[in-house]
């Protein structure tokens, strides 16, 4: 009898979504249900689903414990959740051309950014990237304000946001039929933090951009070094707020390297030392290496770690949150900016307040009491898992 | 069903391959469907044929069964999916 397989539901979702799996690695005792809640938290079901069904022809194994109707099973547990996923990419692809349309009429360049834009070039089928918004990228925020107004009388809502040195975008949801909500993210900024947020400028984005005529006619996107900082800069303030690595936007490097050619990697590790993100852009590259079973470029990888001791941002201490709340703080200029951002981060609007917790009753004081309960909650779990 | 008649698929309709499957969705109804191999394969010789006597006549090389088999398949898939409004004949 062979030894029982015990290997991690995660290490088998990335091995599977390189197809870089064998039959008898389907973690054991793992029902097919558990398999697709686990895709799901990681939101690569598409993916998995896509590569069982590369692979179903072989699905069969002599393990005894592993049934070949276990495989069936998986493999139909999981097409059952991917048509959900298909269904979810058409309806944002269908709201996305209208967003397009709107932007079009409007006269905003804009640049879709994150997986509202890879889904269309960097993988093979747009449901394999999963998606829950829109993610937009216009020249300032006044254009956003611009944008906003069109969306709202296009039948939008406008969904209140933090401060505007806090959250460089605005957000707009609407019902779109089925019951499902969408959310169109308009930034101004690539990222929502003043560490970053002067990074790049649109002109900038704009001219590397690539268009997107899967999507919709005049619809365009980061190009692809650009595309891949964005989801470094994206993961490190992930980090920051908590929010663990998933496999789908750790899947969004793999895409990219393996669509990188040599002038490419050139061009990464110039601009990511240009731009003093060398650290923040080699630590996610190695973390989603290693997670796929990827190897990189040392060449480049050595480039663009040489400089990391000169760079504002010290990339082994992302997932530190007082570290980076500091350094956000740091990087504002001026002491007008630095107290109008710290207001910001301490008394949020009780509009805000009411959205995050969905109570709409309670009075401000209440949920600014609640907040501060759960935000010590979690500095003491945070120093017990430490 | 006329088999001389040419369809097109309405702009409130999207289609996305899953697999060997092909997942219809209804904008308009938010209703969606599912077409099996042979459907999917009917629907994607609708997108590509002129007539539903080409796409009989493409069936016909890649399936062993017989011409009045096939055409009612494609007729009964085609009305069902004219039905169901997603998929319009071309005037």
């Amino acid at each position: 009898m062979s030894q029982l397989n015990f290997v991690p539901l995660r290490a088998w979702l990335a091995a599977c979504a390189v197809g870089n799996y064998s039959k008898t690695d389907i973690p054991a005792f793992t029902s097919p249900e558990q398999l697709v809640a686990a895709a799901r938290a990681e939101g690569v079901i598409g993916l998995i689903d896509w590569r069982l069904r590369q692979a179903s022809f072989g699905l069969e194994t002599k393990d005894e414990r592993i049934s070949t109707s276990t495989f069936s099973e998986v493999v139909k547990a999981f097409s059952i959740a991917a048509r959900e996923e298909a269904l979810s990419s058409m309806i944002i692809e269908n709201e996305s051309r209208a967003i397009n349309r709107l932007m079009a009429e409007a006269a905003i360049p804009s640049l879709m950014l994150k997986g509202s834009a890879l889904a269309h070039w960097a993988y093979a089928q747009p449901h394999l990237r999963s998606c829950s918004d829109v993610d937009l990228l216009v020249p300032s925020r006044e254009a956003g304000e611009t944008f906003s107004a069109r969306l709202t009388a296009a039948g939008y809502e406008r969904v209140k946001t933090l401060g505007d040195l806090v959250a460089y975008e605005l957000l707009c949801r609407r019902q779109v039929g089925g019951g499902w909500k969408l959310e169109v993210d308009i930034h101004w900024s690539l990222a929502n933090s003043p560490l970053f947020a002067n990074v790049f400028t649109f002109d900038e984005l704009m001219k590397e951009s690539i268009e997107l005529p899967q999507l919709a006619p005049g619809a365009r996107g980061l190009g692809i070094v650009h595309a891949c900082i964005h989801a470094c800069l994206h993961r490190a303030l992930n980090l920051s707020t908590g929010t663990d690595d998933k496999l789908k936007w750790l899947y969004d490097l793999e895409v990219l390297m393996a669509l990188f050619t040599p002038e490419h990697w050139k061009r990464l590790a110039d601009l990511s030392i240009d731009k003093c993100v060398a650290g923040v852009v080699s630590d996610a590259l190695y973390v989603a290496a290693a997670t796929f079973g990827r190897d990189l470029p040392a060449r480049w990888i050595d480039v663009m770690r040489g400089p990391q001791g000169n760079e504002p941002l010290d990339a082994s201490r992302l997932s530190d949150w007082r570290y980076m709340q500091r350094k956000s703080f740091e990087s504002l200029p001026g002491l007008g900016r630095k107290i109008r951002w710290l207001w910001q981060r301490c008394f949020l609007s009780h509009e805000y307040l009411q959205q995050l917790y969905g109570n709409k009753e309670q009075s401000y004081i209440r949920l600014l009491l609640w907040r501060s309960g759960r935000l010590m909650l979690r500095c003491v779990q945070l120093r017990s898992i430490r | 069903m006329n088999l001389c008649e040419k369809l097109s698929i309405p702009s409130q309709v999207m289609v996305r391959e899953v697999g060997d499957e092909t997942v219809i969705l209804d904008l308009a109804s938010g209703t969606y469907y599912g077409l099996n191999t042979v459907g999917a394969r009917i629907w994607k010789l609708v997108l590509e044929r002129q007539s539903l006597i080409e796409v009989c006549d493409a069936m016909m090389d890649e399936y062993e069964t017989t011409r009045e088999e096939i055409e009612r398949d494609v007729c009964t898939l085609m009305q069902a999916l004219l039905d169901r409004k997603l998929v319009s004949v071309t005037a």
